[in-house]
């Protein structure tokens, strides 16, 4: 099952990323980048984090994309004249090819053939929200406050910067 | 044990005489029965949808003094049926200058995005597809990947009405996904748990023992969540992105046929969907009064069935309940303006549901569960409910007094009395 | 088909890879920023291998930061990208060279 999931969701999130790259309006570049972040989720949850893979959903397809896609439909209009005469060829390759040239060289491994898989003893509820909240707001409570420190400049920087000027305060 | 393997072991008991254990063909079983049972899930929003749709145009046509579908079957039953069957035969339109694989996926996107809900909705004490551990979480994700689908229609019907409806839903969706997460945050804090059945068992059968009747903050969380939801699901008085009278119709103004009506479920789905939410997580969901859910776990044989099916009923009738609140509210409230919209969501219930958090947070450390001032904080909060629904009750009994007194002055003749009248 | 820590660490580094490569060749500010949140998205597949492997959650709350510095990092992206493109018309890498001369 893991190893299922691990190909299914290796499988999405490459072929996602690398149509991401080599499409050529934004929109199915952003489609493309959706399929990608399913993949990871899918992902997260072969690695038994199913928490970090619902949230990978929520944040990254559900808000994230969402503001992307806002925000390409309100700059580009309903024509999208993206990238148009330049040569689309090499775009896809220039892509293709490192990751290509890394599967290549690992191949003899890939098959899993010698391979350790993961140790299987795992501490009970593993990666459920509960043991990740006892270390978020535990352990960890310090990069927690600070992290919304971040989010909270992210709003006003992103306020300021999309306003229009006459309106603000200080000017 | 879950309701399926139960179900498959009683067949194999009572139809083949065999011991499930060691019957070689118990996987066979077992695999026809949630087939099965997956057709019903997928099949349920369909003859929801239906029958439902008519009795909202009914009632439609009632509160807007005109009669509605009358023609298919003996008063208009059958019409859903006719109307899928229109839509089946229609031509699959794609407009030339669309962005062909955009809008070719986009329905099964919304699609998918409504049904992934379906997973962990609990419908009763042991009919949920998946417990997850993250139940409530996954519910808020899996419906908003919708987003993206409308947006995907939006953009690739290249269409300006479409534009604008799914650039509208999509700000609409985001901005209200805030108050209803919080809302439900008062309800997982309470229910120290995010998976669904759990919320379900940390409540009780009877009313004080539903979260809405918990505290006055639940009560407004309640409140709150169906305001956000009804929102989220496009439905009057914040269906914006569907305004006929100033975008046509939004994001599905392009599509024809099946894919067309594929809009239209996930639409009932998603109100289904909502309507179960506030079902589950307020009041009480499959909870039957009196029996508690150890005790319908501890029975056996076709006694656990029945008890399952008593349960499925009970959540069942409680979530058709707020679908009919729904229509209601959508054929007596008129459509806000874009900027009131926005206002509503981000001025007043982000606030106000963000106090909700804090002020269940504040009770739950001052009012411990059990003790004298949680059991009359939970009957005051259920004499409220009461007042509520005798005060809206009574309400629409004078209006439709005041109805009946006008329809026999201008008639000379009484109103064909309870209450939607029929031609 | 059994899957180790080796596995995911190619994955990510493939796809690290492709998000860097797009960031290179691509000119749209847009799919740029998508690219950036391709790597964004292989770091934290790393982080959360790491954290099967070694059984401990620290690496699923480095991956929640992450989260939140990628929601901060495109809110004022796209703004800033809104802003050059009320001033330029454009969103092309290329057409942003005033401070070259």
């Amino acid at each position: 099952m893991e190893g299922f999931l691990f190909y299914l969701g290796g499988a999405m999130m490459l072929l996602g990323g690398v149509a991401m790259v080599a499409s050529r309006s934004a929109v199915s570049a952003a489609c493309w980048l959706v399929l990608s972040f399913l993949g990871s989720a899918a992902l997260f949850a072969a690695l038994q984090a199913p928490f970090l893979a619902v949230l990978q959903i929520l944040v990254y397809a559900g808000a994230i994309m969402v503001l992307f896609l806002f925000v390409i439909m309100m700059l580009e209009g309903p024509v999208m004249p993206a990238e148009a005469g330049r040569p689309k060829f090499w775009i896809p390759a220039g892509a293709l090819v490192p990751a290509a040239i890394i599967l290549v060289a690992t191949a003899r491994w890939v098959p899993g053939a010698g391979l350790p898989g993961f140790p299987g003893d795992l501490p009970p509820g593993f990666g459920q929200p509960v043991r990740v909240a006892q270390l978020l707001l535990g352990e960890y409570l310090l990069a927690f406050e600070l992290i919304s420190i971040v989010l909270v400049v992210a709003i006003i920087g992103a306020l300021a910067l999309g306003s229009n000027e006459r309106t603000l305060p200080w000017k | 044990m879950n309701i399926i393997q139960h179900v498959a072991n009683l067949l194999i008991r009572s139809v083949f005489h065999a011991d499930p254990a060691s019957w070689p063909w118990t996987w066979l079983v077992q695999a026809v029965v949630i087939g099965i049972a997956a057709f019903l899930a997928f099949a349920f929003v369909a003859i929801f949808a239906g029958p439902v749709s008519w009795i909202e145009r009914r009632i439609a046509g009632r509160i807007q003094s005109r009669i509605g579908p009358n023609r298919v079957g003996p008063q208009g039953v059958l019409q859903w049926l006719a109307d899928g069957v229109k839509c089946w035969l229609k031509e699959d339109l794609v407009p030339a200058a669309a962005d062909r694989p955009l809008f070719l996926a986009a329905p099964y996107l919304v699609f998918t995005g409504m049904f992934g809900a379906f997973v962990v909705l609990p419908f009763g004490a042991q009919v949920v597809a998946a417990d997850l551990n993250v139940g409530i979480l996954y519910l808020l994700a899996i419906t908003s990947l919708v987003v993206v689908g409308l947006l995907m229609a939006g953009w690739g019907s290249n269409s300006k009405w479409a534009l604008f409806g799914g650039v509208r839903s999509a700000a609409q969706l985001v901005s209200y996904e805030v108050p209803s997460a919080f809302s439900l945050l008062c309800v997982v804090l309470l229910a120290g748990t995010l998976s669904t059945q759990g919320i379900v068992a940390a409540q009780g059968g009877w009313p004080w023992d539903w979260f809405i009747f918990r505290n006055p903050f639940m009560f407004a969380a309640f409140f709150l969540y169906f305001t956000a939801a009804i929102a989220e699901g496009n439905r009057t008085p914040f269906d914006l992105p569907e305004a006929e009278s100033e975008i046509v119709a939004g994001y599905n103004i392009e599509y024809s046929g099946m894919r067309f009506l594929f809009f239209l479920f996930a639409e009932w789905a998603n109100i289904w969907i909502m309507a179960a939410i506030s079902a589950f997580a307020f009041l009480g969901g499959w909870q039957i009064p009196g029996i508690a859910p150890e005790q319908i776990a501890a029975t056996k044989g076709w006694e656990f069935v029945g008890w399952q099916a008593l349960s499925w009923t009970i959540f069942l009738v409680k979530a058709t309940f707020l679908v009919f609140v729904v229509i209601q509210i959508r054929w007596t409230l008129p459509r806000l303006r874009v900027d009131q919209l926005m206002i509503t969501c981000w001025k007043y219930l982000v606030p106000l549901s963000m106090l909700m958090v804090l002020g269940v947070l504040v009770l739950l450390a001052l009012v411990p569960e059990g003790g004298g001032a949680d059991t009359i904080l939970r009957g005051a909060m259920v004499g409220l409910g009461l007042a509520v629904v005798l005060v809206s009750a009574l309400r629409v009994r004078r209006t439709f007094r005041v109805d009946r007194e006008h329809y026999r002055e201008m008639e000379g003749r009484d109103l064909w009395y309870p209450p939607y009248r029929l031609p | 088909m059994e899957v180790g820590l080796t596995h995911y660490l190619l994955l990510a580094a493939a796809v690290f890879l492709v998000g860097m490569v797009g960031f290179i060749v691509r000119r749209n500010t847009l799919i740029m920023l998508m690219c950036v949140e391709l790597m964004l998205s292989a770091a934290n597949l790393v982080f959360v291998a790491f954290s099967r492997e070694l059984g401990d959650e620290a690496g699923h709350v480095f991956v929640l930061m992450n989260f939140a510095v990628a929601a901060a990092e495109v809110a004022i992206g796209l703004a800033i990208l809104m802003e050059i493109f009320r001033r330029r018309r454009s969103v092309d890498a290329d057409d942003l060279n005033t401070l070259m001369e």
